[in-house]
């Protein structure tokens, strides 16, 4: 298949962008089961203490409550995962850790029942921060040793080697280094070196809607039926089974549409819902309120990356060393690795040494959050090579260019970069008129900054079934779950490869009993895996219909066409059979044709690593810190952009929650490790009101090798140079570095401030 | 789901009827509005009233009018919406109608009395949460517990004052009607206010009622009132400035009041910025001086969003801005200061 193509490329809206804005999309929290219960956490006020009782006789005594679960009522499940720390059994780890969980006829008395569950808590001592968890004499998150690795890092491809087991016990969780040339020689040569502390806070995925799951029991199997707002159903599957005991064929998953994930719907209380339901032989349902999102779900994890950069006076990068500390909360799993790759592989550098050290902390776990670990490297990497080459007195664009890795340069931990688009992103965005014209920009009082943000993108074998109807419409067959828009994109590919118009093709997304298997949605690989699947479902299709046609048309299969709901004998309109012919066909008592089904099965293991540029225009007031990103320009290579209005889509809204990072976000905690930032009034989201005036988006078409029509991709990478190319626009509009996120008025003010040279407050 | 605790609901059919309930349930019972503080801190059991009477019944309390006298007067029922939409409001008092069209968000505002807003509770970091978070920390003093968190020797509660349209009232001049069991009175907006967190409203009885809000004649006054928060919509206010000023012919400032929110537990009128002003024209230097005048008695603590450092700097230079749009000095920077 060659361009020009019919349907590729474009602007297809949202397949159920309509439903969704009628509010006929029936999201997890409506589903509604005969007899079901409704669930509330009793969590821990404390970030550290045993737990010495549960009194639950009040809560039963109230109207509608119909049990108080804790962890006596569950198996002894080992907490190898966050999602099997289940209820506290002796001592709790974070505030907001489930302690109880009440279940009553309805929300109204679950909450009044969690409200009289008393918890008697003996406090310990609790390390809220990296260096509080680092010192010697710290109280051990966990002093039984360490729960196993966590699996949303590696489905998000940060599965990246270079691993050091701790040796002793503490709280570091994990170490990675990674290595190349001779650092100290790579500083020797240096006659700039740029050294920085960069730091970004946790921040939250914010999903409108609140993670949501009901789970009914099967009395016959001990398996279950799970509903649940989840990126990841086959994931829930295997773990819901395995807390239940039950093979994984006994648990069937159904992905509601996700109303936001972001990363941060894996897998989260899945396990002890479906518990809870098998506790009581009933439906149980949990959605979760925002207090608990902010208190009890699984954040992104904080960094702080120490770096130094070296280059000679004519701007050659000769070294690069970064530490990187990352607070993992209170389970293994935050994203040291990959931040380390990124940070180490975006350049050519001789000489790298990176060493990185996951802690743990007693707050919430952490989890992924689109293109996790990759903001902090980027925030890190870009903030300095932008000061560099402001010392060096280079044109930070054409420094990174000369720099940029290409395709089959190696990465820090060895391997090659794969086929990617780094340096025609950045060459796009020099082109770009905000750059060209940044001179009138500044001289309007502006900054101008830019940064760019990698990602590797995922991988994970996909299938996918194309069946036709007797309308002679088609049935895709797939199992993932659409959160920007793949089934809008698949919709186009199946038309393109099969020979009709997108209205003539459903995208059916099934649950883990009757779907294709899918991987989670997460890591950039829908389009890239599960699209391709679909094109060779529906490519496969095509050649059943067409020798079908040909046998009834008695032509030769290469002479037809599919045109205009049919099959017709090229040159000879009249020689023609409908689609809906050939399926009745083949659905016909005594009928000899076999049914059309066509099937796409895929394991691509290369990845196709995405790049996205960016350009902010900032005003900073001066008498008040306040930064306003006036102006956006968001270029990435996006392969080829099946759907360009979505993609674009992306790209805005990606690029709008870096601004999130860079300027609004932080989860905060006290000395004690309680959380200050428990509701969207204190967790200042970024509103509407923050979007710059002109966000613009720029397509780059780099074709990934192994990709449907060359597409890689798309969700990640916007979020990733945001921050950055804020921080280096604001130092480009008032000379004062920015090294902490989000960058809130009072920094502001203070480093401009002390570049005034007055003391600051 | 955060749950109201259960509590009656008197729907006073009169101002005297919704007294007399007040004067017999004494501290059980409470006025509701239009519900907007109320509900979400009953819900997080900030106040746990077992009695509210609701006032939306009561007709009088609805509409705003022009005196026969000059001036205007406000029914504290008016939704905040009404209020920054009135066009001969706007056109007479500019600083209170930009002030009640910022108060949190378009649906708030719709709901939100203007009255209430006079009311609305003061607030702090370690008292707007959750009964779980404020049982986690033990309680503060302003609710259910001993002592005061951001200032823990203190004898007193430092919850903010988190008004936006009071400061304005005060600059104003406004007074307000206040009807309880053994009558009605008239005082000055600012006096119905006291000196700490917690009795925040002491120049009003508990059982007495804001029937009116009286706007003295606008003939000649000019008032601005900016905001700082961190969003622009949705927060409280984090510093909140209103002057309200009159000017001679020439140009001369005749009389001025300078009036800070969210700095302390009450409005804060800073007489000596206003003296500052009186005699003079708004150039820069007066204009800078009146705000360093309000450095000092703006007294932010560490309880509300960004930093007490950063809140306090802000005092100054936000008075100057608002003095600046008076003066018409306004530049691109002073535009989007809201």
């Amino acid at each position: 298949m060659t361009a020009p193509f019919h349907w590729i490329g474009q602007r297809a809206p949202l397949r159920d962008g309509r439903a969704k804005v009628l509010g006929a999309v029936r999201y997890a929290p409506d589903i509604k089961v005969p007899g079901m219960l409704h669930a509330r956490l009793v969590t821990s006020p404390h970030a550290h203490a045993r737990v010495r009782g549960v009194e639950t006789a009040a809560a039963l005594a109230v109207p509608g409550v119909v049990a108080v679960l804790t962890a006596a009522d569950l198996p002894d499940v080992p907490a190898r995962h966050r999602h099997t720390l289940l209820l506290a059994r002796d001592r709790v780890i974070f505030a907001g850790q489930p302690v109880a969980l009440v279940l009553a006829a309805d929300e109204a008395a679950a909450e009044d029942g969690a409200e009289r569950v008393f918890v008697e808590y003996e406090p310990l001592p609790a390390a809220a921060t990296v260096d509080e968890a680092l010192a010697p004499d710290a109280p051990l998150v966990w002093p039984e040793g360490l729960p196993g690795e966590t699996g949303e890092a590696a489905a998000h491809g940060a599965d990246v080697g270079g691993e050091e087991r701790p040796l002793q016990r503490s709280n570091v969780a994990n170490r990675v280094h990674f290595s190349r040339g001779d650092v100290a020689q790579g500083f020797r040569e240096a006659d700039v070196v740029v050294e920085r502390t960069f730091t970004t806070p946790m921040v939250h995925q914010s999903y409108l809607e609140p993670h949501a799951v009901v789970v009914q029991p099967d009395p016959l199997t001990g398996g279950a039926t799970v509903w649940s707002s989840t990126q990841a159903p086959f994931y829930v599957r295997e773990q819901v089974a395995a807390v239940l005991g039950v093979p994984e064929s006994d648990v069937r998953v159904v992905a509601t549409p996700v109303g936001g994930g972001f990363g941060g719907k894996f897998l989260l209380y899945e396990p002890l819902v479906a518990l809870a339901a098998r506790a009581v032989g009933r439906p149980v349902r949990f959605v979760m309120t925002r207090l608990e999102e902010m208190i009890a779900a699984n954040p992104a994890a904080a960094g702080r990356i120490h770096l130094r950069l070296g280059a000679r006076k004519d701007g050659t990068l000769t070294a690069l060393q970064a530490e990187l500390t990352f607070d993992a909360g209170c389970f293994p799993g935050a994203p040291v690795g990959i931040a380390a790759v990124l940070l180490g592989s975006l350049y050519t550098i001789p000489h790298v040494d990176i060493r990185g050290v996951e802690v743990l902390t007693f707050k919430p776990s952490t989890g992924a959050y689109r293109a996790p670990g990759a903001p902090q490297a980027a925030f890190a990497i870009e903030s300095a090579l932008d000061e560099l080459a402001r010392r060096l007195g280079a044109d930070p664009l054409e420094l990174r260019l000369r720099h940029a890795c290409r395709s089959g340069d190696p990465m820090i931990h060895g391997k090659p970069w794969p086929g990617m688009g780094m340096a025609e992103v950045l060459e796009a965005l020099s082109r770009h008129p905000a750059w060209q014209r940044r001179d009138d920009t500044r001289r309007a009082g502006r900054g101008v900054g830019v940064a760019i943000g990698g990602w590797p993108g995922g991988t994970e074998p996909a299938a996918a079934a194309c069946t036709l109807n007797r309308d002679g419409t088609l049935h895709v067959h797939v199992g993932s779950v659409d959160l920007t828009g793949t089934t809008t994109a698949f919709a186009l590919l199946a038309a393109e490869a099969f020979g009709i118009p997108p209205d003539r093709v459903r995208i059916v997304t099934g649950d883990t009993a009757t779907a294709p298997y899918a991987g989670a949605t997460g890591g950039s690989k829908i389009t890239y895996t599960v699209g391709a699947a679909v094109m060779q479902a529906a490519e496969e299709a095509r050649q059943q219909v067409l020798a079908i046609a040909a046998e009834e048309l008695e032509a030769d299969p290469a002479d037809l066409e599919i045109a205009d709901g049919a099959v017709r004998v090229r040159g000879a309109p009249d020689r023609a059979i409908s689609l809906g012919s050939i399926a009745a066909k083949t659905m016909a008592f005594g009928g000899r044709h076999a049914p059309v089904f066509g099937h796409g099965r895929h394991a691509e293991t290369t990845n196709a690593p995405g790049f996205c540029a960016q350009l902010a225009e900032v005003s900073v007031d001066e008498a008040t810190g306040q930064v306003r990103v006036e102006r956006l320009v968001v270029v990435q290579d996006v392969g080829r952009a099946i759907n360009p209005l979505l993609v674009e889509g992306q790209m805005m809204g990606g690029s709008l929650q870096g601004i999130g990072w860079a300027l609004h976000e932080a989860l905060v905690y006290d000395e004690a490790g309680q959380p200050l930032t428990a509701s969207w009034s204190d967790y200042t989201v970024p509103h509407v009101s923050h979007a710059p005036a002109r966000l613009e988006t720029v397509i780059v078409e780099v074709p990934a090798e192994h990709g449907p029509l060359g597409a890689r991709g798309v969700g990640e990478p916007p979020v990733i140079a945001t921050a950055a190319a804020v921080a280096n626009a604001v130092a480009d509009a008032t000379g004062v570095r920015l090294t902490e996120l989000p960058m809130t008025p009072p920094r502001v003010l203070a480093a401009l401030r002390a570049r005034r040279g007055h003391a600051d407050g | 789901m955060l749950r109201l605790p259960p509590f009656d609901y008197y729907a006073a059919p009169s101002v005297e009827e919704a007294v007399a309930a007040l004067r017999d349930h004494g501290p059980d019972a409470m006025v509701v509005a239009g519900g907007t503080d109320l509900f979400p801190k009953m819900k997080r059991r900030q106040m746990e009233p077992r009695l509210l009477v609701g006032l939306r019944g009561i007709r009088d309390l609805y509409g705003i009018r022009r005196l026969e006298a000059g001036g205007y007067r406000l029914g504290p029922m008016a939704t905040l919406t009404q209020v920054s939409l009135h066009p001969e409001l706007r056109a007479a008092y500019p600083g209170l109608t930009h002030a009640a069209g910022v108060v949190s968000s378009p649906q708030l505002r719709n709901a939100g009395t203007i009255g209430g807003n006079l009311c609305v509770d003061t607030r702090c970091t370690y008292y707007d949460q959750s009964y779980h978070w404020r049982k986690a920390i033990n309680f503060c003093m302003k609710k259910d517990g001993e002592i005061c968190w951001v200032a823990p020797g203190s004898p007193r509660c430092w919850a903010v004052s988190s008004s936006d349209t009071a400061p304005v009232f005060v600059a104003l001049g406004a007074r307000v009607r206040l009807v309880g069991p053994e009558g009605e009175r008239v005082i000055p907006v600012g006096e119905l206010y006291g000196r700490d967190g917690i009795n925040f409203l002491a120049g009003k009885r508990p059982d007495e009622i804001i029937t009116d809000i009286l706007l003295p004649p606008a003939e000649g006054w000019e008032s601005v009132y900016l905001k700082l928060r961190r969003r622009g919509s949705f927060d409280f206010p984090i510093l909140g400035v209103a002057v309200a000023l009159r000017r001679r012919e020439d140009g001369t400032v005749a009389e001025a009041r300078v009036v800070l929110g969210a700095v302390e537990s009450y409005p804060v009128e800073v007489e000596e910025a206003a003296a500052t002003l009186v005699g003079h024209r708004l150039e820069p230097d007066v204009i800078e001086a009146a705000a360093k005048a309000c450095f000092k008695p703006a007294r932010p603590l560490d309880n509300t969003d960004l930093t007490l450092y950063y809140r306090k700097k802000m005092v100054p230079v936000y008075v100057a801005r608002a003095l600046r749009r008076l003066a018409g000095l306004t530049d691109e920077a002073q535009r989007r200061t809201a």
